[in-house]
C-alpha cells in the first residue's frame, strides 16, 4: 500500500519510451540524404517486401532529384540485377502514368524497351512529350512484376557503371546513389 | 538509687512513645459527606469530636500571619479539649466540583503546622476520600487504595491509552489517498491543499499520458503511411504530419515524466506531513480552572 506513488511512478515511466524518428522512403530525398544517398539517385520502391510464392512481387524503379537541385533529363538507362534463381520477370511496363512520369500524362507513348537476360535486367526509356523535352522530379521511370520461383530472399540492385540518365542533347547525368530493394519470398 | 532513678526514666520515655496524641476533629462541610467519621479509617489515632467551627470560619489567609494568627484561640482549645492536636476540615461544593481544606494546628504552640487545599472533580465517595487522604498525610498513613480511588478521575498514563487515531494511521491513509490522513487528523487546511494540490498534478499526469499514447498512434501511422507513399506530394505531407507528432509525443513524455515525479514527490510527502500532524496523545495538559479559595463565611 505503501509503495502505491512509486508503482505508479515506476510504470508511468516503463510506458513511456521516447521513439526514434527514422523515417525511410526511397522516394524521398530527405531520407535518402541521411542515409548518404544523394541525388540525382536510382531507387526503387518499395525498399522491402515479404511475399508467398503464389504471390506477384511488384517494384518500381525511380530517379530522384533533389527540389533545391533540379536537374532536367530525357532518357533513362537502367541495368538491374535480380536473383533469377529466386525471381523471374513477369512482366515490364512504363512509370506511373500521370504529371512528372515519362509518359506525362498519356498524352505521350514513351520510347520504352527492355532486355532481360539471367537475372539482368535493362531498360531503356526516353521522354517523348510535345511539349517538354525533359522532366526534373521524382520520376516514375518503370513498374517490375516478378514471379517468385522458389522461397528465399533476394536483393535487387542497380549497377550504377552501367545506369545512365541523359538530358535531350544526350550529355550524360552523373548518378549519384542507388538503393536497393530487398524481396523475401516465404 | 540511680539505678531506680533510670528505671523510672524509661519507663517515662515508654510511656510517652506508645501514648497516643490526642486530636479535636472540626468539621464544617456544606453538605452531607457520606461515611464521614474519620476515626474509622485511623483507629489508632484518638480523636475527639466538637461541633463549634464558628471560630475557624473566618479566612486564614485574610490574617497577618496566617500560621500564628490563632494562636490563643488554638491553645485554648487544646487546654479545653485536652488534646495534643487540631484538625479543622471545611468542604464546599459547586456543581461537579468540590473544595476541600483541612488545617491542622498544634495545641502546645497554637500554630498551624499543615495546610492543604484541594480542589477536584467530584468522584465516587471522592470527598470521604480526599478526607482520608489529607489526614492519612498528616500521620503518613496513607492507604494505597485510597490513592488509587483518586485516580479514576485523573488521566491515564499516555503510554498506557490506547489511541483510536494514530499518526501510523494517518500516514497509511494518506499514502493511500492524498489528504485522508489530514483529514483523519483533523488538520482540514492542509487536507485540502494537499488533495487539491494532487489531484491536479495527477490530472495532468493523465492528461500527459494520454496526449502522449495519442501521439505516438498518430506518429506510428503517419510513419507507415510515408513508409507507404510513393508519390511527393503524399510522402512530403505524411513526413511533415509524423515530425510533428513525433515533437508532440517527445514533449508529452518529458511533461509526463516531470508531472510524474512532482505528484510522486507529493505523495510520499503528504504521508511523511500526515505521519507529523498526525493524533498524538497529550504530554501538556493543563488545568484550565481556577483553584478556589474558600470564602469566609
Amino acid at each position: 500500500m505503501r509503495l502505491t506513488p512509486i508503482f505508479l511512478i515506476a510504470v508511468f515511466f516503463s510506458n513511456c519510451t521516447v521513439y526514434d524518428n527514422n523515417l525511410d522512403n526511397p522516394n524521398d530525398n530527405e531520407a535518402n540524404e541521411e542515409l548518404g544517398v544523394f541525388p540525382p539517385s536510382v531507387v526503387f520502391f518499395p525498399k522491402e517486401q515479404t511475399k508467398t510464392i503464389s504471390d506477384t512481387v511488384s517494384v518500381g524503379a525511380y530517379a530522384v532529384f533533389s527540389d533545391t537541385s533540379i536537374v532536367p533529363f530525357s532518357g533513362a538507362h537502367l541495368n538491374i540485377k535480380y536473383d533469377n534463381s529466386l525471381l523471374e520477370i513477369d512482366s515490364i511496363a512504363p512509370g506511373w502514368i500521370g504529371p512528372g512520369s515519362i509518359t506525362d500524362s498519356n498524352k505521350t507513348t514513351p520510347l520504352f524497351t527492355y532486355v532481360e537476360d539471367q537475372g539482368i535486367l535493362d531498360i531503356y526509356a526516353y521522354y517523348l512529350s510535345i511539349s517538354d523535352i525533359s522532366i526534373d522530379s521524382l520520376t516514375h521511370i518503370a513498374e517490375i512484376w516478378f514471379k517468385p520461383k522458389s522461397v528465399g530472399s533476394s536483393i535487387i540492385s542497380y549497377d550504377t557503371s552501367e545506369c545512365q540518365l541523359i538530358k535531350f542533347d544526350e550529355t550524360i547525368i552523373p548518378i549519384n546513389g542507388t538503393r536497393e530493394a530487398s524481396i523475401i519470398i516465404q | 538509687m540511680k539505678v531506680y532513678l533510670v528505671l523510672i526514666l524509661f519507663y517515662g520515655l515508654i510511656q510517652a512513645k506508645t501514648e497516643s496524641p490526642s486530636i479535636l476533629i472540626l468539621n464544617e462541610y456544606d453538605s452531607k459527606v457520606i461515611g464521614a467519621s474519620i476515626s474509622n479509617y485511623f483507629p489508632s489515632k484518638n480523636f475527639v469530636n466538637s461541633e463549634d467551627t464558628s471560630p475557624f470560619l473566618g479566612s486564614l489567609d485574610s490574617l497577618v500571619n496566617p500560621a500564628s494568627g490563632r494562636m490563643s484561640l488554638i491553645r485554648k482549645l487544646g487546654s479545653d479539649f485536652d488534646v495534643d492536636y487540631i484538625l479543622f476540615h471545611q468542604i464546599e461544593s459547586d456543581n461537579n466540583r468540590f473544595l476541600l481544606e483541612g488545617q491542622m494546628f498544634n495545641t502546645r504552640s497554637g500554630g498551624l503546622i499543615k495546610r492543604r487545599i484541594v480542589d477536584v472533580t467530584s468522584y465516587y465517595k471522592g470527598k470521604i476520600n480526599e478526607l482520608k487522604l489529607w489526614v492519612g498525610d498528616v500521620f503518613r498513613e496513607v492507604d494505597k487504595d485510597w490513592v488509587n480511588q483518586r485516580k479514576s478521575i485523573l488521566y491515564n498514563e499516555p503510554s498506557e491509552i490506547i489511541q483510536d487515531k494514530t499518526p501510523e494511521g494517518a500516514m497509511a491513509r494518506s499514502l493511500l489517498l492524498p489528504g485522508w490522513g489530514q483529514f483523519y487528523s483533523d488538520a482540514y487546511n492542509s487536507g485540502v491543499a494537499i488533495s487539491s494540490l494532487e489531484s491536479i498534478l495527477l490530472t495532468s499526469v493523465l492528461v500527459s499520458y494520454l496526449s502522449y499514447n495519442k501521439s505516438v498512434k498518430n506518429f506510428k501511422n503517419y510513419s507507415k503511411l510515408y513508409e507507404e507513399s510513393s508519390e511527393q506530394v503524399e510522402f512530403d505531407e505524411y513526413r511533415s504530419l509524423s515530425n510533428s507528432e513525433w515533437e508532440k509525443h517527445k514533449q508529452y513524455n518529458s511533461a509526463l515524466i516531470y508531472t510524474s515525479i512532482a505528484s510522486g514527490s507529493l505523495w510520499l510527502a503528504n504521508g511523511i506531513h500526515a505521519y507529523i500532524v498526525g493524533p498524538r496523545p497529550k504530554k501538556d495538559i493543563i488545568q484550565k480552572w481556577k483553584a478556589k479559595v474558600p470564602s469566609a463565611n
